[in-house]
């Protein structure tokens, strides 16, 4: 917060500056951002009102009615005009450059700045860090799931945009800074995390209050445009370390960790898990059953078809369906590719097994 | 061109809309006629209907926004008193579905071939093992089935979402000032009795029903999900299989062509038919817009034709020129897109801005401060919307190129700021008459200032990295194009209504109206603003809890500004039939159109008219029809000029 927001006015300003805008900031060049946007809020309020007053102030006092004499006034005044013109003219070269000033701040990073590699794709986002790992939690956000993404306090980190499919924009409303995301050729978004306070670093506990930063798609991408969202939590360095140890938490069945990947992958925006229909086929009753494809051919659902039209979707598509999926090849490792298919088998009363039995469970009902 | 003679000083000539012959052959002579007043008053009536369209659109994109998309669960109890919990989506109150095709199952569960029998069938081996295999030449037979989900309800909002904007755009504020009150008055001000080019003129007309025609049948195929902008790759991707998406963009391609021909004509006119005695600075400010907006339609406009005709190509032939699976490159189509939409906002605003410049005059009876300025101002806009296209994609193109059109963009301000201040200095002294036309010109003072205002942080390179694409640019541009282009057009509509048609209307349901209107106006949009900065993206047919207040402040505004329009085209409509019969000059204004009758004879004029005295010399000149006594002239101080 502003140290110098002693003096009422200011303590004003920054309560409308708050309201404006959410408290929180989250990156290191927000608040330039918001200085340079309170600027011209200030600006534009006060010359509005140095319009509007006399607008109504002669509309009212100079109220005509047919039969009064009209008034005489001169109708041109070059001194006052070349005034008017020559005033706004030096003030928005100011403009420009306080703007150009700090827009430079958001588009430099530092040269010792972590280099994470995003990708977009409809309607999801996934963001890598060195070694292969990828966000392992979610939170519900309306009627999705979206990934929550962990960043360490105090770090200078630089994201590697790349779409899949068409433009997407990289929004944190927080960070006051969005980066438009492209198939054909990679953007960068940069910010420096703020250092958290002491209570935060005390406070264990998972969700860190007023750390975690909304993420939004701002390029109108389709459908569930305005679903694909993420969350991005600045967590202390030793939570952020811990994590990248071990991601997954112990313990953690291969099915478990699948269902996670479902919406972590952004299969959620498609494939639906109780046979109510998506834009691709819902994975319920889907492993271990036959089904028809647009060549005419029927198929089973086994493990083998599931890896194919997870790394290669147009290569077989399910009758009454378009191939609307970008090749997860790359993208899923082969443990995901694993895990993933033994969540499908989970969810269809003819899937393969996995895993040993519990033997202190009666598994009685086989057919 | 004075060749019409044979009518040209007959005074007991009829109005323009006195019908000739039966009622066919009076439709006919409209639908046939060369008339400029006639193809003013069709465009005035073709336009207004798409604006209710584009209207109804967007309350109903209101409406679906005041409650975000949320998963519900809950506990329903059966009619036999067993309980079962149903997971339900909420919030998506248009949802037309989507439709599915899945396999026809019989009831021993067998998928069925077309044919009627089961897909599959069963083949014996020679050690009776039974094997199913699907029979050679069977087609499995499948169902449609309409389906209602999460992605169907956000995909009927995109499509009701890109209908109000390529409506609103393409169909409504583009031909909406220029079309109707330019083509009825540009010729009457300047004193001529048509446009340079009457033939053309109907071809102008014809090609706009013929791409409205487009546009309309691609919506009633099932609607276009792209945004009014067509950006690509998505516009190349969606619905690849259908061809309403194509039927659209044509739409907007043929809507081009009515532009550059208007455009063109009125260019022709301004220079060859002003009449006797009307020099460039003798013209009504209107005039003035109308030919700076011309200029640009002809100049700018083939560029979205190409570039829509590059993008069905590559739709329809897979040319690799946008979609980056093909080659292309998307942001070369945003360059495309924008050179010509950037221009065409001024095209949008500036006949606005000439509306304002005619009511402010006319109703405070006042010379317009810096007339000159005003002229040189609206060129100087038209001149500078060239080479700003690429502040529209500061998030979508390299550092030094968002700097460079952040700082030409900046010089937009002046000359806008030059306008504001001469359109308020005018009221200095005035002699104010607080009519409805008058109301709408200070609304549009009020509303085109926050408009002009709210591009300044727009303009700014940091400031825009946060609010682009943001309801922030929503709002924004709504104050521009509705509280600017909208709303002068409506003040302009009740400024000329008596001159068209004849007729007065209610001036205080008008009052009525324009309060309504303007209240709502801002309770909608105002709103928006906050949700901008707060971070609510545009485009969004669902949004996180925290914006649902703001969100729904705004909706109720579009239902007060909803009812404000309907009050005036009641209004409206009833004048038509029963209004009181209008003077020539109801209002005293000095421009040419008040020195004809209301409404106007066929040729305008019953002798060419000559000009003595500028559009707004209140000081020296008593307005036609209108008697001294009503209109005292002032007195003037020894020294003025």
């Amino acid at each position: 917060m502003t140290t110098s927001a002693f003096h009422p006015s200011l303590l004003l300003a920054d309560a409308v500056r708050q309201w404006m805008f959410r408290p929180s900031r989250g990156a290191t060049y927000s608040a330039g951002t918001d200085a340079m946007f309170m600027f011209l809020f200030w600006f534009s309020t006060a010359v509005f009102i140095g319009l509007m007053v006399p607008m109504v102030w002669w509309t009212i006092k100079y109220r005509w009615k047919p039969g009064q004499r009209l008034l005489y006034s001169k109708s041109h005044n070059t001194a006052l005009e070349i005034t008017w013109t020559v005033i706004p003219t030096i003030i928005v070269v100011f403009m420009f450059l306080a703007g150009f000033w700090t827009y430079a701040r958001q588009q430099i990073a530092p040269s010792n700045a972590v280099v994470l590699s995003l990708s977009a794709k409809k309607w999801s986002w996934d963001l890598s860090y060195p070694g292969g790992i990828s966000a392992t939690e979610t939170t519900r956000n309306g009627a999705v799931d979206i990934p929550v993404f962990l960043v360490p306090e105090d770090t200078p980190i630089q994201l590697q945009m790349i779409s899949e499919d068409v433009i997407h924009s990289f929004w944190v409303p927080d960070f006051r800074f969005k980066q438009d995301v492209f198939p054909n050729r990679f953007t960068t978004f940069w910010f420096q995390t703020e250092k958290l306070t002491p209570s935060d670093h005390d406070n264990t506990d998972l969700p860190y209050p007023n750390r975690e930063h909304w993420v939004f798609c701002a390029e109108y991408c389709g459908d569930n445009h305005s679903e694909m969202a993420a969350i991005i939590r600045v967590v202390p360095r030793e939570a952020f370390d811990s994590w990248m140890r071990a991601p997954w938490p112990e313990g953690m069945k291969p099915e478990e960790i699948g269902f996670r990947l479902w919406s972590l992958k952004g299969c959620n925006a498609c494939h639906t898990l109780d046979g109510s229909p998506g834009t691709g086929p819902t994975w319920k009753n889907m492993a271990g059953y036959e089904h028809d494809y647009t060549d005419g051919v029927r198929r089973m659902a086994d493990a083998n078809h599931m890896r194919n039209a997870i790394l290669n979707p147009g290569s077989e598509i399910r009758t009454g369906y378009t191939n609307q999926m970008p090749t997860y090849a790359g993208t899923l490792t082969n443990q995901d590719l694993n895990n993933l298919i033994a969540y499908m088998n989970t969810l269809s009363d003819r899937g393969a097994r996995t895993g040993f039995d519990d033997p202190s469970s009666d598994n009685g009902d086989d057919q | 061109m004075s060749t019409h003679d044979e009518h040209g000083h007959d005074h007991h000539e009829g109005s323009y809309l006195t019908p000739r012959g039966g009622f066919l052959s009076t439709v006919w002579a409209w639908m046939t006629t060369v008339d400029h007043k006639k193809l003013g008053v069709m465009y005035l009536a073709a336009i207004l209907t798409l604006f209710f369209v584009g209207g109804v659109a967007a309350l109903a994109v209101r409406t679906e926004l005041y409650s975000p998309n949320r998963e519900v669960t809950r506990e329903i109890t059966r009619d036999d008193g067993s309980k079962e919990t149903v997971t339900e989506i909420t919030g998506q109150l248009f949802n037309a579905g989507t439709v599915i095709s899945k396999p026809v199952i019989d009831s021993e569960g067998r998928a069925l071939a077309t044919d009627g029998k089961p897909l599959e069938e069963e083949i014996v081996g020679p050690d009776g093992t039974v094997t199913r295999r699907t029979r050679p030449d069977a087609k499995p037979l499948v169902e449609k089935e309409r389906v209602y989900t999460l992605a169907s309800g956000n995909q009927t909002y995109n499509r009701l979402m890109t209908l109000h904007g390529a409506i609103m755009v393409f169909m409504v504020i583009v031909p909406s000032i220029p079309a109707s009150l330019g083509n009825f008055f540009l010729p009457i001000m300047i004193g001529a009795k048509d446009v340079a080019f009457p033939r053309l003129n109907l071809l102008s007309w014809w090609i706009y029903v013929a791409g409205s025609i487009f546009a309309v049948v691609s919506v009633i195929a099932g609607g276009v999900d792209t945004g009014w902008t067509f950006y690509t790759p998505y516009s190349t991707m969606t619905d690849a299989d259908h061809w309403r998406v194509v039927f659209m963009i044509a739409g907007a391609f043929i809507l081009g062509f009515s532009s550059i021909l208007t455009g063109l004509n009125f260019i022709v006119t301004v220079h060859k038919l002003r009449a006797p005695g009307m020099g460039w600075f003798d013209m009504p400010l209107f005039v003035w817009a109308l030919y700076a907006t011309a200029i640009i339609q002809v100049l700018a406009t083939p560029v979205i034709g190409i570039t829509l005709l590059l993008l069905i190509f590559e739709r329809l032939f897979h040319v690799g020129i946008f979609d980056p699976r093909m080659g292309g490159d998307p942001v070369l189509f945003q360059h495309f897109f924008w050179f010509y939409s950037h221009p065409v906002v001024y095209v949008m605003i500036i006949p606005g801005m000439g509306i304002a410049s005619e009511l402010i005059g006319v109703h405070a009876h006042k010379k317009l401060f810096g007339y000159r300025s005003m002229a040189y101002a609206v060129l100087g806009i038209a001149a500078v919307s060239f080479i700003v296209w690429g502040h529209h994609m500061f998030t979508a193109q390299g550092e030094l190129a968002a700097a460079v059109f952040s700082a030409v963009t900046f010089l937009v301000a002046i000359p806008t700021a030059v306008k504001m201040f001469n359109w308020i200095g005018t009221l200095y002294k005035g002699s104010i008459q607080l009519n409805t036309p008058m109301l709408y010109a200070l609304s549009f003072l009020f509303l085109f200032a926050i408009g002009g205002l709210t591009g300044l942080p727009l303009a700014t390179l940091s400031t825009d990295m946060h609010l682009h694409d943001s309801y922030f640019v929503v709002a924004h541009f709504h104050y521009v194009m509705m509280g600017g282009t909208i709303i002068a057009f409506i003040g302009g509509i009740h400024h000329w209504w008596p001159k068209m048609f004849g007729r007065m209307y209610n001036e205080k349901v008008g009052i009525l109206g324009c309060l309504l209107v303007f209240v709502g106006f801002n309770v909608t949009f105002f709103t928006q603003f906050f949700l901008g900065t707060r971070g609510m993206p545009r485009r969004y047919a669902s949004y996180v809890d925290e914006f649902q207040l703001l969100h729904q402040i705004s909706t109720i505004g579009s239902y007060i500004l909803a009812i404000g329009m309907l009050v005036h085209l009641l209004n409206f409509v009833y004048s038509l039939f029963n209004g009181p019969k209008a003077p020539p000059n109801p209002w005293g204004g000095l421009t040419l159109e008040w020195t004809t009758e209301s409404p106007p004879i066929e040729h305008n004029f019953h002798h060419e008219p000559l000009v003595t005295h500028g559009p707004y010399d209140f000081d020296d000149v008593v307005p036609p029809h209108r008697s001294p006594e009503e209109f005292p002239l002032p007195e003037k101080p020894a020294d003025a000029h």
